[in-house]
């Protein structure tokens, strides 16, 4: 792989105080994402910026928890994806937590990569439906302005309309197979 | 068109008074020949009650939104689930709203679907947010060829109610007295 293929790929941040854990994941997500790790709240806040894509986030850890890195990651306005990945139990103190999904351990290779492609899917929608919102956004505009007529005359107008049409289709299946929690994870973003 | 034109893997903003749009909507809903579904600001009971009395056979889910008051159903015989969602929030409306409609193999998949609450969801939540939510139920909605009807107030901000129309099939206008007046949107990929 050239060092440009290799940049292009999506960025996974592992925050694990295990160290074998943490190596573990990471040597597994390298084949398809560039990695880094971090093994405890600081460090990660440290590795953490805007590039990153995807955060694997451990909840129990020394200095900082990783309750309190989510809120810093969340508090930055980034559009990065984070599943708390913990031997803890979800209980009723998730409520109100700003994680796109929740593993409990152990992870299997399996695991971990689904959840990497299911983050990272929920990125695909969230732009396709930001697209879809401004598009019908300024038709619905168009539409209570002009007249029929001035709008079939528009070659703006029509290639609006293409867009949007074509953006459906790109759309539709995806959305259609969403499941209840990426619905969760993509209102919360708009 | 007639109304019963909407039935076949169709959405609709349903645009009236709350007594007008509860009546329309419920009579929709009770057409169900699979599973029903309505998302409630309030009312529960009284819902399930009406739905009764229009005649619905179909299994009925009622999802209880975060601000929903008298939150206890009377179930007593009836074919009647309650989803409560815990926080006042739409994605939280979302999740339960098409868990609800998913089909998990111990439920029939919904093919009618009500929700009732737009005016407040807009209140708590962004225009896109609640634009999102439309467009992703009304995609799940298609896939069974199901029905989902939206309903909004007419004090709805006329920018508001442009936007909310785009991902949507028709629109039903109530008003007391008369036929309900339905359009085909032009939002809809292919058409006009």
């Amino acid at each position: 792989m050239t060092d440009e293929a290799a940049q292009s790929r999506p960025r996974v941040l592992v925050v694990e105080d295990e160290r074998s854990l943490a190596d573990l994941y990471a040597s597994w997500l390298a084949e398809r994402y560039q990695v880094e790790t971090a093994h405890d709240g600081e460090a990660a806040l440290a590795a953490y910026d805007a590039g990153v894509d995807v955060v694997l986030l451990d909840r129990r850890m020394p200095g900082i928890s990783g309750d309190r890195v989510l809120e810093r990651i969340r508090e930055a306005g980034d559009d990065c994806r984070v599943a708390m990945v913990s031997a803890v139990t979800p209980d009723f103190d998730i409520y109100g937590m700003g994680f796109d999904d929740y593993l409990v351990k152990p992870v299997s290779r399996e695991d971990a990569f689904e959840l990497v492609e299911q983050l990272l899917r929920l990125d695909d929608y969230d732009e396709g439906l930001r697209r879809h919102f401004t598009l019908s956004s300024k038709l619905a505009l168009l539409r209570s302005h002009k007249s029929e007529a001035e709008l079939e005359g528009s070659e703006e107008y029509t290639a609006l309309r293409a867009e949007l049409d074509e953006l459906d289709r790109e759309l539709t299946e995806a959305v259609g197979e969403m499941s209840a929690s990426d619905i969760g994870a993509v209102l919360r973003d708009a | 068109m007639e109304l019963e034109e909407l039935d076949a893997g169709s959405t609709a903003l349903v645009v009236g008074s709350e007594a007008e749009r509860r009546a329309f909507c419920l009579r929709r809903l009770a057409a169900a020949e699979r599973a029903a579904a309505a998302v409630l600001p309030s009312d529960p009971a009284g819902t399930v009650d009406a739905y009764d009395r229009a005649g619905g056979g179909a299994p009925l889910t009622v999802v209880l939104d975060g601000a929903a008051e008298g939150g206890t159903v009377a179930t007593d015989g009836r074919d009647v689930r309650t989803v409560e969602v815990d926080a006042a929030s739409l994605p939280a409306v979302g999740e339960a709203t098409l868990g609800t409609i998913e089909a998990d193999g111990s439920t029939a998949p919904v093919d009618r679907l009500w929700l009732a609450g737009l005016p407040g969801l807009l209140e708590r939540a962004s225009v896109q947010q609640v634009y999102r939510l439309l467009y992703i139920l009304s995609e799940h909605v298609r896939r069974v060829d199901g029905l989902a009807l939206y309903a909004l107030d007419r004090s709805v901000e006329p920018k508001t109610a442009r936007i909310l129309r785009q991902p949507l099939d028709y629109e039903v206008s109530l008003e007391t007295g008369a036929d309900p007046a339905i359009r085909t949107l032009p939002g809809r990929a292919g058409d006009a």
